[in-house]
């Protein structure tokens, strides 16, 4: 059993799943799975797609 | 007088002597919730469905409770009994030996202890601004984000015009919608913020806060299967300058949490390690994975 940022107490089974906060500009993104089967390259692809989501909305604030 | 108040103030070396200052001084914070309840619509707090707008509302009504509370101790000469109340009420109040115990301890006292006593700046700040016609008027018209509690002269009854950034988790929540899964697409506001921070020193916590203009927050979880869950957080910087140092101070966090926790009976902890991440397009960038 770990802990897991944003909620706390959470088992967590599988041993490959991991946590990752990554910056860029002015945003970090934090993400955290448990039992998603998500390999790091699913987690840096889902932060990847946050990124770009910011930066159509910040877009389309102009 | 509540049973569970005795043992509580055995625990913290609350001398007995205060008790009945301590129980008079309780039941002036309990009459002004009594005494709101007669002027202002409490029903209003069960509509609030924004969480943040609901605990800014709380750390008014409190906060007032406190205020009220401190004035009577003050008139009364109750100022030692007032102090161990606030003792009382504040989050290093109690330690648990069980790591774990402590931590979810931390991070419930946190938000009560910010709900009661910077609630009461909040209302005191107020008070001073414009007595308690002011005070009363505000209780009528709550503050709508826990910011406001903690930077009194940023209040505001009204939700400022803000970007949505819900849709930063569209995707990801398209790729598991479904009658099976569970989703929540909330702002976190500086309170839970501070909550969530809270594993980290004073001043860092501070200089995190400080730095942070919103939060967004992703959860997703399986209904049949508690174990599949995944978690996703946006912090939105004021500037592109302290990136390296907040994705520091949040991979610290996890790091100081982890090791707090190695003495645990009650959890055994996988070893981790901490690491950069390589191959991404970013400023910074850690890993927390477990070996």
């Amino acid at each position: 059993m770990i802990i897991h940022f944003g909620d706390f107490i959470k088992t967590l089974p599988k041993q490959d799943e991991a946590i990752m906060y990554i910056g860029k500009g002015n945003v970090i993104i934090g993400i955290s799975s448990s039992d998603m089967n998500l390999t790091d390259e699913d987690m840096l692809n889902m932060a990847k797609n946050i990124f770009d989501r910011y930066e159509l909305i910040q877009a389309a604030k102009q | 007088m509540p049973t569970n108040l005795i043992p509580a103030f055995r625990l913290l070396n609350i001398d007995q002597r205060h008790t009945p200052a301590i129980l008079r001084l309780l039941t002036a914070h309990e009459l002004t919730h009594a005494w709101q309840h007669q002027v202002v619509d409490f029903q209003k707090f069960d509509r609030i469905a924004n969480l943040d707008e609901k605990l800014a509302y709380a750390a008014a009504i409190e906060g007032h409770a406190v205020f009220v509370q401190q004035q009577i101790a003050e008139e009364l000469g109750l100022q030692i009994p007032q102090a161990e109340l606030l003792r009382f009420l504040s989050a290093e109040s109690v330690v648990f030996r069980e790591p774990l115990l402590e931590i979810i301890k931390n991070i419930n006292n946190v938000q009560d202890e910010k709900r009661y006593l910077e609630g009461q700046k909040f209302i005191q700040y107020h008070h001073e601004q414009g007595g308690n016609d002011r005070v009363w008027d505000i209780l009528a018209r709550p503050p709508v984000k826990t910011a406001m509690i903690f930077h009194p002269e940023t209040y505001s009854p009204t939700q400022a015009q803000e970007t949505d950034y819900t849709a930063l988790f569209e995707d990801i929540n398209k790729t598991y919608s479904g009658s099976d899964w569970n989703s929540e697409n909330t702002e976190i506001g500086e309170m839970t913020l501070r909550s969530l921070l809270m594993a980290l020193d004073k001043n860092d916590c501070e200089e995190m806060v400080s730095n942070v203009s919103r939060v967004q927050n992703f959860s997703l979880r399986k209904n049949e299967n508690e174990h599949k869950k995944l978690f996703a957080m946006v912090v939105i910087l004021k500037d592109n300058l302290f990136i390296n140092k907040g994705v520091k101070l949040l991979g610290q966090r996890v790091q100081k949490m982890f090791e707090a926790l190695q003495g645990s009976a009650i959890v055994s902890l996988q070893d981790f390690l901490m690491e950069d991440v390589p191959g991404i397009q970013a400023d910074s960038a850690v890993k927390v994975s477990f070996k």
